[in-house]
């Protein structure tokens, strides 16, 4: 039995759904760091993703914090990213990407954490029966305590752009691109940190998915492996959505700013 | 007072949740037995489990395209289609 990799999956994966960020940008560092090879490393981590993010899924509907239409949308620029970073991966060197990573995971963690108190407050003339998402635009409200909070996604081309590059590097670098998602949607299209991270767990199970149908076609999953991880990633997956819908936005911006910090130092160290 | 209209809640495909509960106990099931077991059986529990938490997330997809396309918001339901084309062409590329 696969304990260790069952161990470090449950910690990443709580960690990765609570902010949002999907537990592969930590897991697999921490797996390459206990000798298991990068090329196998890999797709362990989008099984930890997906897993996670699948287990999540269900808890988030019910609190209504994912938009679709937002995720599939930015999704749409971040596949297509991507396949392009997955077919220009010999262009840049890895210790390149990883610094680069490093830099873009600490800025966006100062740019959240700079931020204080909350931008989309409670709207009093909304009830319960307002909360979802809105037809034909990229809006919706959401249950905040005993209130509903309304919200629109902003300045969707600088969104979506950055959701490309985050799928850009994610092709080229091998992980889930969450920790630019998140940030992304929260601090540069204004959507509350809550529904962001939501939708980014939405979005980042489907990047997973796509990262490993190619895989499977390379032969590069260790099923037996895989199975470890997807039991760790999917109670750790559920224990950090529930702890999302417990914590305030500040905490749960406060905690994502700190993983951001220490996924950033991980990656200038591996580089 | 705005020009624009109040906008339309969405509800969510039916299914959906019950779906996305299903796949991820069938998931968790052939993880643990996965796990637990050794030799062939691992990994042929271990690739299930692999197909269902691949599966879900494409397929709910599938359903909120449909979904949009029947509501009439075509727009998103394009995006919805857009994505699983290029999913689809990644296999295809890692295919060739």
């Amino acid at each position: 039995m696969q304990w260790t990799e069952l161990a470090f999956a449950f910690v990443t994966s709580t960690v990765g759904a609570l902010g949002g960020l999907g537990g592969a940008v930590l897991l697999v560092p921490l797996l390459v760091l206990t000798g298991t090879s990068p090329r196998l490393a890999a797709p362990l981590g989008l099984v930890s993703v997906a897993a996670g993010s699948l287990s999540a899924a269900a808890p988030q509907l019910k609190e209504h914090t994912v938009n679709h239409r937002l995720g599939i949308t930015t999704e749409l620029a971040a596949s297509v990213g991507a396949v392009g970073g997955a077919l220009g991966s010999g262009m840049a060197s890895d210790v390149f990407l990883q610094r680069f990573l490093a830099v873009v995971a600490i800025s966006a963690a100062l740019l959240g954490g700079r931020r204080k108190g909350i931008r989309n407050l409670p709207d009093p003339a909304l009830t319960a029966a307002d909360v979802g998402e809105h037809i034909g635009s990229l809006s919706g409200a959401y249950p905040l305590g005993d209130g509903v909070v309304p919200y629109r996604a902003r300045r969707l081309g600088a969104g979506v752009g950055l959701f490309g590059v985050s799928g850009l590097l994610a092709g080229m670098a091998g992980a889930s691109g969450g920790f630019i998602k998140t940030p992304a949607t929260s601090e540069v299209m204004h959507v509350p940190v809550r529904v962001a991270a939501a939708t980014t767990t939405f979005t980042i199970g489907l990047t997973a998915a796509t990262g490993l149908v190619v895989m499977s076609v390379q032969g590069r999953l260790q099923l037996d492996h895989c199975a470890a991880v997807c039991v760790g990633s999917m109670f750790g997956g559920r224990v950090g959505a529930l702890a999302q819908t417990r914590l305030s936005p500040p905490q749960v911006r406060r905690f994502l700013s700190v993983v951001l910090v220490v996924v950033g130092i991980v990656l200038l160290v591996r580089a | 007072m705005s020009d624009q209209p109040a906008p339309v809640l969405d509800v969510l495909p039916r299914g959906t949740a019950m779906l996305l509960k299903v796949a991820a106990v069938i998931a968790l099931a052939a993880a643990v037995v996965g796990t637990v077991a050794r030799g062939r059986v691992s990994s042929v529990f271990g690739g299930i489990a692999v197909a269902v938490i691949v599966a879900a997330p494409l397929l709910r997809v599938a359903m909120l395209g449909v979904r949009w396309l029947r509501i009439g918001d075509r727009r998103f339901a394009a995006a919805a289609a857009g994505f699983l084309l290029v999913t689809a062409a990644g296999a295809l590329l890692a295919l060739l």
